[in-house]
């Protein structure tokens, strides 16, 4: 089916070409199964195919998962992680391990392999994750993140940070529990 | 923190509201050097500081070795992309 808005065919495939990896591994990471990811990744190139957006963006990759993100939502393939909870930044720097005196659980805690912090990002929030993948693994400005995620960039910043340090928080959980 | 310190004009708890901004250079230069005098005169926020920046190193290079797209899928987008073109 042909539309007269659709994008230019070569445009596409460039985009799919350049950004294929990157595209898929947010999908991978906000569906978390490769099934989903596959469909959510198929449906954002078709979705730019049919879109009049390609030449006017200025960042393509936060465009593209804007787009994934948009579609994982429609697709019901955006899986709920824990419901966050607010807790002072105090309680949570506490929690991973600020004050603490030097120990090998803390040495253990920084050194963790792939599994162990796959894991550990599987029982975060999906707000923490998602700012955590955006910004610490696919390497967005935090402007580009804000216009990803659809907030601000002071709440970006927040969020990363809370984020970052529910990480630490639950790596150490994960050690103790396995020590 | 039970032993919550004043270092340079900081408190511990104001380190740790800016640790992220700081390790990913968004602070201003002014409150980088007083970060830095806070980090040099307290060694609990030292050792956090330093345990947290080297998680999140350790969890970049983790993860970029995360699986990649089976070059299939491609394929059978690019057909599909030219279906609808």
């Amino acid at each position: 089916m042909s539309n007269p808005a659709a994008a230019p065919n070569d445009l596409v495939r460039a985009l799919l070409l350049e950004h294929q990896d990157a595209v898929y591994r947010y999908c991978r990471s906000i569906t978390r199964s490769d099934e989903a990811a596959e469909d959510v990744f198929q449906e954002t190139f078709l979705a730019v195919l049919r879109s009049a957006e390609p030449s006017t963006v200025t960042s393509p990759r936060a465009w593209l998962y804007t787009i994934a993100r948009h579609r994982a939502f429609r697709m019901g393939r955006r899986r709920a992680g824990e419901p966050e909870h607010f807790e002072p930044l105090a309680e949570l720097g506490v929690a991973a391990g600020w004050g603490e005196e030097h120990s090998p659980e803390n040495s253990a805690v920084v050194s963790q392999t792939r599994e162990t912090l796959t894991v550990a990002m599987n029982t975060l929030s999906e707000d923490d994750r998602e700012v955590l993948i955006l910004r610490d693994l696919e390497e967005l400005s935090v402007r580009e993140t804000a216009s990803v995620l659809e907030v601000s960039e002071a709440a970006v910043r927040t969020r990363l940070h809370r984020a970052r340090l529910r990480l630490m928080k639950q790596l150490k959980k994960e050690m103790r529990h396995g020590a | 923190m039970a032993r919550e310190r004043n270092v340079a004009g900081l408190t511990c708890s104001q380190v740790l509201e800016h640790l992220s901004a700081y390790v990913d250079g968004e602070l201003e230069p002014e409150l980088v050097a007083r970060i830095e005098r806070h980090l040099a005169g307290c060694h609990w926020c030292e050792r956090f500081g330093h345990d947290f920046n080297r998680l999140l190193q350790n969890f970049r290079n983790h993860e970029k070795t995360a699986p990649k797209l089976d070059p299939k899928v491609t394929e059978r987008l690019l057909e599909r992309l030219a279906s609808e073109a």
